[in-house]
């Protein structure tokens, strides 16, 4: 008999076919293309190879942003396999949907993020509509709605990746302030710089994170 | 006077009002775009202060890549290496350096069971021959003819089969499929008390599909034995539509 499986039916049975490639290395492909290794490419040329159809420009873009897509998917669902699933979904949609994907409208993790964000939104409608079907015998309230804005959980997520990858001494000025609540002069002299040196740091730090919190955030829905 | 530069606003966000005179206090404070862009700052300020966020389980960053590959008929299925600048609150995937190295024949192998099983031997369209791949022990539990409601043409079969821990629905309808674009079909279960459904998820356009019954059913499927396959329109709504294209009930 011949079945026609649903992506996510799809999914769900390849999870279950264990063991497969366990990191064996592969023979080096041929590289017909440009550019040999997309590692090295800014986000830019990144984001025009992936609207042009380079695979390897998929395989990048998964591998600089996949922890941010499942970061946010985790928390926002509070689960493993549904953010597996997500992550999973986000990749395979964008990459399918590339031909709508403009590089001059947005950042290539901001439109990966916004997909992410509906995917997400799929899951906890399916989830309140299963639990309010279940629920009608019991009439329970459905705590689910009380979870937090996504949104807000993608910024966060974002904004935690960004100030990781803040350089020194920004990166530690802004961890001092933010995380340890410690004054400008307490850092000044911690880190024996000049105390107009580290408030000037901070700002700049600031405004960079707007920057890029934008870029990551703000994809037109 | 004129707005405050970025820095100025950014200084304000930050507490160094210090930095700021009199004259650009007062701006700040009647000045509405001013004062947007400070709040705008201040919200980033605030959630920094939040600190790093829970962690993450490991995340199974070369297993989600191989399915993705797979799906996607792209590559070899070859993973992508783990970049090198973890992000905050985020932890790797444990490292499989540890694996024993695996022959070439055994890699081609593991992807093509993979490959099966995702649908992608038989073409982009997904069909496989399931049976091919199912373990000897599936064993079809109950089948259900589907018969059309009123004004409705088509006919359907429905199999609940059980494998090991996992039990699934194999769902078939013949007939015309709603017109693309514009509907399409969903399967249900719905209890027997009338009043509450799971969605198992969307029928496929070819008319037969497979779907991982709810966990924690009972062998009588807790009274979930009406299988439904409604008709939907694209209006964003998740709930049923209440216009049914055919309907069954498993004998459990």
């Amino acid at each position: 008999m011949s079945l026609q499986l649903h992506p996510r039916v799809a999914l769900v049975t390849a999870g279950k076919v264990s063991p497969v490639v366990t990191g064996a290395p592969l023979e080096p492909n041929p590289l017909p293309a440009r550019r040999v290794d997309w590692r090295d490419a800014s986000d830019a040329e990144l984001a025009a190879g992936f609207a042009d159809g380079d695979e390897r420009c998929l395989e990048e873009s998964y591998r600089r942003w996949v922890r941010l897509v499942y970061t946010i998917a985790f928390r926002s669902l509070d689960s493993a396999s549904d953010a597996e699933e997500v992550t999973q979904q986000v990749f395979i949609g964008a990459w399918r949907g590339r031909g709508n994907y403009r590089p001059s409208s947005g950042s290539l993790p901001g439109w990966l993020l916004g997909i992410c964000r509906h995917r997400i939104a799929d899951h906890q409608r399916a989830r309140s509509r299963d639990a309010r079907l279940v629920q009608t015998v019991t009439s329970d309230l459905d705590v689910r709605l009380d979870t937090e804005p996504i949104a807000t959980i993608a910024d966060r997520v974002v904004l935690e990746a960004e100030i990781s990858r803040l350089p020194d001494p920004r990166g530690t000025i802004l961890r001092l302030a933010f995380c340890e609540g410690q004054s400008y002069p307490q850092i000044a002299e911690r880190l024996d710089l000049p105390l107009g040196t580290v408030k000037s740091h901070a700002r700049r730090a600031l405004l960079h994170l707007r920057t890029r919190l934008k870029e990551m955030t703000s994809w037109p829905t | 006077m004129a707005h405050l530069n970025a820095e100025l606003l950014a200084g304000h966000a930050l507490g160094q009002t210090d930095e700021l005179d009199a004259e650009q206090l007062k701006h700040v404070a009647s000045c509405p775009q001013c004062r947007a862009e400070v709040d705008q700052l201040h919200r980033i300020v605030e959630l920094g202060q939040e600190g790093p966020g829970p962690d993450t389980p490991p995340i199974p960053e070369q297993a989600m890549w191989r399915n993705i590959a797979a799906e996607l008929s792209i590559g070899q299925a070859a993973s992508p290496t783990p970049g090198p600048a973890p992000e905050a609150g985020v932890r790797p995937e444990p490292s499989q350096q540890t694996a024993p190295p695996q022959g070439r024949g055994g890699l081609r192998r593991g992807f093509l069971a993979l490959a099966a099983a995702i649908g992608l031997i038989a073409g982009v369209g997904g069909t496989v021959l399931v049976d091919n791949l199912r373990e000897p022990e599936a064993q079809v539990v109950a089948s259900a003819t589907l018969n059309p409601l009123p004004g409705q043409a088509g006919q359907g079969t429905a199999q609940l089969v059980r494998e090991g821990e996992s039990t699934q629905l194999r769902v078939s309808v013949t007939g015309q499929a709603p017109p693309p674009g514009e509907e399409y079909r969903e399967v249900w279960l719905i209890n027997t008390d009338g009043e509450r459904m799971y969605s198992l998820g969307v029928l496929p356009v070819g008319g037969a599909g497979a779907y991982v019954v709810p966990a924690g059913l009972d062998d009588s499927l807790d009274g979930f034995t009406i299988v439904d396959v409604s008709l939907e329109p694209y209006d964003g709504n998740a709930a049923h539509s209440l216009n049914s294209q055919v309907r069954g009930t498993l004998p459990v």
